[in-house]
């Protein structure tokens, strides 16, 4: 029986002549009981089309046409007084949001959040009992004792967890249809599993359906039986989730299926899925050139498994503590460590928080080196420290051999010059009102690069076709640029002042599969063609495997395993190494029966 | 939390104290000095001269300096002297009448300027807000004098005399003539009727600037996701503003309350002369007319330490909105 039945609903923000049409006509519908997915770029509208169910969008800013109809248990959503709406808001259909950083309330406790939820409800009418079945939901998503943790604040939770009191927010007034959009899509990809895992152990034992949303076919295809894919406002594709692998039909739909490791088309991009093929497929990871790890002993005359020659840029045994605060008023966000599996929780007892506790790493020019570990794990730190943003408290660092914590003002600046920050939200590290010919000329002038206003202007041309943008884009501001295209002008700025060494922080973990794509073929292209020494920091592990050729697995500070990529992710010696390797969402045909 | 109070007390001091210095050197480097009121035609300069050898103007000023410093700590604020009564009892007389003022206009204008903020972020862009913004930015841009003498004219004289309105209000000091033989229920309505002027025109000026903070931070508020998450909960519009998002919208107006302290008190000099209220802000006045040293330098050094407390205030209003600044709840 059909429990949602949404037909020709369009969605447009803005008012007149100006007004664009976000949704343009999207038809689906979910049975009772049915887990439904809905993948697609971001920005397709999968978002807004989520919101219009249950009319959260925002008002007078954006408009559902009339023509569209939501039909919800057979009556009729679009155009319901707010009054009668509000009354399938949360019982009829809840939501889950995507990021559990902000969609909680920060001042209130999160059992009073689910109490809330329990008491909008209507089953329940007392706050006494609503409480108790709030701590019996937070049980049920599996906060660790739920009694006590009730009347903690959001901040006092990790991510994870939050996102655990968004679904029992949820589940509170028992809805008939769960709505998560991009659950998991902030959180780590260990994390991200263990929430996939209590969203499928939930669907199994209550009487809901399910319209799960992410950007990432992978996720959906574990818990969803009927995937749909969007694109541009429209519904591109519709199927079953096994005919979406085995013969996609659309091109978005043929990209995301070559995304997910262990897809039947991801074979052709078999860099996506190195963890199962390990080091026999690596055609894309290498540059041409043959300077690969794995025993290769072309390039720059290096074997072996080490990385021979001398380094660029080396640290030896990194510490960096933070000290806690003692502030008898002010005390820390800080958030629990408690979703974190593996070797214990962070050092108790002790005072300071062991950020970096005894790393030593080597980049090598041409080369790169993957810091891959999940949040919090110190890789941040780590590359403060090399570029001495924040001093290290103990260890050393070698700029070609020389220390550079001894190193004088000037020479300091000369060798800040050499290492160059590529950062991870495009849009948060360009000034805004600089157009991106001026922004490039301004880091050019601050440093004396490129002589007078013609010279500069000549590079700022230079440095724009280097990373595939056309000249015209000189006079753009950020906010004309895709996320793409911002990343690119981000990277032309870190290579303005011809930097030996590239520190990439998640360069693309905001950016959209294809796109991606497009910018690790960029970042690897200039790597081989400036002979760059690059340190990249991800949490994706496709990523590593195709840019990088050593990786390092960080976790709580420390450097677990350290070796080169095909070794590392084929065959993992670290536990922490295989558990992150194993939480990756992957394309497992189902059994016949399942 | 014990500690943080302590800390922040301790750091007064020195507050307190730099405040009475610096009044101290304004009134020296201003010309005259308490005796300037005598002088006139027929008084001779000796006699001018014995007086303040009495009054003890005639020692350095650095002496002077340490003297009223070192009385002031053992709580003696020496003698006034125009009116030739210890300042302690000037002081007890006025200040009552100063908080009162302050207070009911303190509360009239977070009242007033909360509820329309409130008001305003909700139905955002619409007529009631664009209403309401016009009127609050008219009341901003006034000065509280020229504000307080246009209530008069028309609540007092014009109410009274011409309009002959069934209510006005009183236009100067605390009571009425016959205060004394009024009943008690009456008394307290006469000093309601002359409260009224003086703390709506201070209050009207303050209201403003707070409506539109509280209009900016909880527009902010409202558009933050966990907004969205309480709504999808289904919960009644209402309650989504006031338990959710207010709450959090009012911490940028608890820091305007320890801001606006010394634009209070010094709005209450003004509005207090007009009004003839005797208040500190009054008595400041005449004392700085007076060149009356004790009494100002008093009055000043309570006025620091008003705002300083305010300031206290304003930190523990912070610390009862928002808990995640508050101590941790237990040790971890």
């Amino acid at each position: 029986m059909t429990l949602l039945e949404v037909q020709g609903l369009r969605v447009a923000f803005g008012k007149g002549p100006d007004a664009v049409e976000v949704v343009r006509g999207v038809d689906f519908c979910v049975g009772e009981g049915e887990a439904v997915g809905m993948v697609g770029a971001s920005g397709c509208g999968k978002s807004v089309t989520a919101l219009s169910l249950m009319g959260l969008l925002p008002p007078r800013v954006s408009r559902v046409s009339s023509g569209s109809s939501i039909r919800f248990q057979g009556r009729e959503l679009v155009g319901m007084p707010a009054r009668r709406l509000r009354r399938y808001r949360g019982r009829g259909i809840a939501m889950v949001f995507q990021e559990p950083m902000t969609s909680l309330n920060p001042v209130h406790s999160v059992g009073r959040q689910v109490a809330e939820a329990v008491r909008a409800g209507g089953q329940v009418r007392s706050r006494r009992e609503a409480w108790a079945r709030a701590v019996e939901l937070l049980a049920e998503v599996g906060i660790p004792d739920p009694g006590r943790r009730a009347r903690d604040l959001p901040h006092q939770f990790s991510g994870g967890m939050r996102q655990r009191v968004g679904i029992a927010m949820a589940l509170a007034p028992d809805p008939n249809l769960l709505v998560a959009d991009e659950p998991t899509t902030a959180l780590d990809v260990t994390i991200q599993a263990r929430i996939l895992e209590l969203l499928e152990a939930l669907l199994a034992s209550r009487d809901m359906s399910l319209l799960l949303i992410s950007h990432d076919l992978a996720v959906v295809a574990r818990s969803c039986g009927r995937v749909l894919v969007m694109d541009g406002g429209r519904l591109v594709e519709e199927g079953p989730v096994e005919a979406l692998f085995s013969a996609p039909r659309h091109p978005v739909t043929r990209t995301l299926v070559e995304a997910v490791p262990g897809s039947p088309a991801s074979v052709a991009d078999a860099a996506a899925s190195p963890f199962r093929t390990a080091s026999a497929s690596f055609p894309r990871g290498l540059p041409s050139g043959g300077e690969g790890d794995g025993g290769d002993g072309g390039g720059d005359g290096e074997g072996g498994d080490g990385a021979g020659g001398l380094p660029i840029l080396e640290a030896v045994d990194l510490v960096k503590h933070f000290p806690r605060s003692r502030s008898p008023w002010f005390t820390p966000r800080r958030a629990e460590a408690s979703d974190s599996p593996g070797p214990g929780t962070a050092p108790s007892g002790s005072d300071a928080l062991r950020a970096v506790d005894g790393v030593s790493l080597a980049l090598h020019p041409g080369r790169t080196l993957a810091l891959v570990g999940e949040s919090g794990a110190g890789k941040t730190t780590v590359a403060r420290c090399l570029l001495r943003l924040v001093e290290a408290d103990g260890g050393q660092i070698l700029f070609r051999g020389r220390p550079v914590g001894a190193m004088a003002p000037p020479e300091l600046r000369a060798f800040r010059r050499q290492v160059q920050l590529v950062f991870q939200d495009p849009s948060g590290s360009l000034n805004p009102r600089l157009s991106v010919g001026s922004a490039l000329d301004e880091v050019l002038r601050v440093h004396g690069l490129a002589g007078d206003a013609r010279g500069r202007a000549h590079r700022v041309g230079d440095l724009l076709e280097r990373v595939g943008l056309p000249g015209g884009y000189r006079s753009r501001l950020p906010h004309q640029l895709s996320g793409g295209e911002r990343q690119r002008v981000g990277i032309a700025r870190a290579l303005a002042v011809e930097p030996r060494i590239l520190i990439c922080d998640e360069p693309v973990s905001s950016l959209d599969v294809h796109v991606r794509r497009r910018i690790l073929d960029l970042l690897m292209d200039l790597r081989r063609e400036l002979d760059l020494a690059c340190l990249l920091i991800a949490h994706d592990l496709g990523v590593v495997a195709e840019l990088a050729d050593r990786v390092a697995v960080m976790y709580l500070g420390r450097v677990l395993e350290e070796g080169p990529v095909e070794r590392v992710l084929g065959d993992p010696r670290h536990p922490y190494t295989r558990a992150l390797l194993a939480a990756v969402p992957r394309w497992e045909p189902r059994r016949p029966e399942g | 939390m014990a500690v943080f109070l302590l800390r922040r007390l301790l750091l007064a001091i020195p507050m307190v104290l730099g405040v009475a210095t610096l009044v101290f050197l304004v009134l020296e480097v201003a010309p005259g000095d308490a005796t300037a009121r005598y002088a006139a035609p027929g008084v001779a300069p000796e006699a001018l001269e014995q007086m303040r050898r009495n009054m003890g103007l005639d020692r350095p000023a650095g002496e002077r300096y340490l003297r009223w410093m070192g009385a002031m700590l053992r709580g003696d604020f020496g003698v006034s002297l125009s009116r030739n009564e210890p300042v302690r009892e000037v002081l007890a007389q006025t200040l009552p009448n100063t908080l009162l003022l302050s207070a009911t206009a303190l509360i009239l204008a977070f009242g007033g300027g909360i509820l329309l903020g409130t008001l305003q972020a909700v139905r955002a862009g619409g007529v009631v807000d664009r209403g309401i913004s016009i009127t609050t930015l008219l009341f901003y841009s006034m000065p509280s004098f020229w504000l307080a003498l246009m209530l008069i004219l028309v609540f007092s004289v014009q109410a009274r005399n011409v309009w002959d309105w069934p209510f006005w209000f009183p236009a100067s000091g605390m009571v009425s003539l016959d205060h004394g033989f009024l009943g008690s229920r009456e008394q307290i309505l006469d000093r309601i009727r002359h409260l009224t002027l003086p703390s709506v025109s201070l209050a009207l000026v303050l209201a403003a600037g707070i409506a539109r903070y509280m209009r900016a931070s909880l527009l902010e508020v409202l558009s933050l996701d966990w907004v969205r998450t309480a709504r999808a909960k289904g919960i009644p519009e209402w309650r989504v503003v006031v338990e959710h998002a207010m709450r959090n919208a009012l911490g940028p107006v608890a820091t305007l309350f320890g801001l606006y302290l010394p634009v209070l008190f010094s709005g209450t000099v003004v509005i207090e002369t007009v009004f003839a209220w005797p208040g500190m802000g009054k008595l400041m006045v005449d004392s700085i007319f007076q060149r009356d040293t004790p009494v100002v330098l008093a009055a000043a050094f309570l006025f620091a330490l008003l705002v300083i407390v305010g300031n206290l205030v304003a930190d523990l209003l912070h610390a009862l909105l928002d808990p995640r600044i508050r101590p941790a709840a237990r040790a971890r």
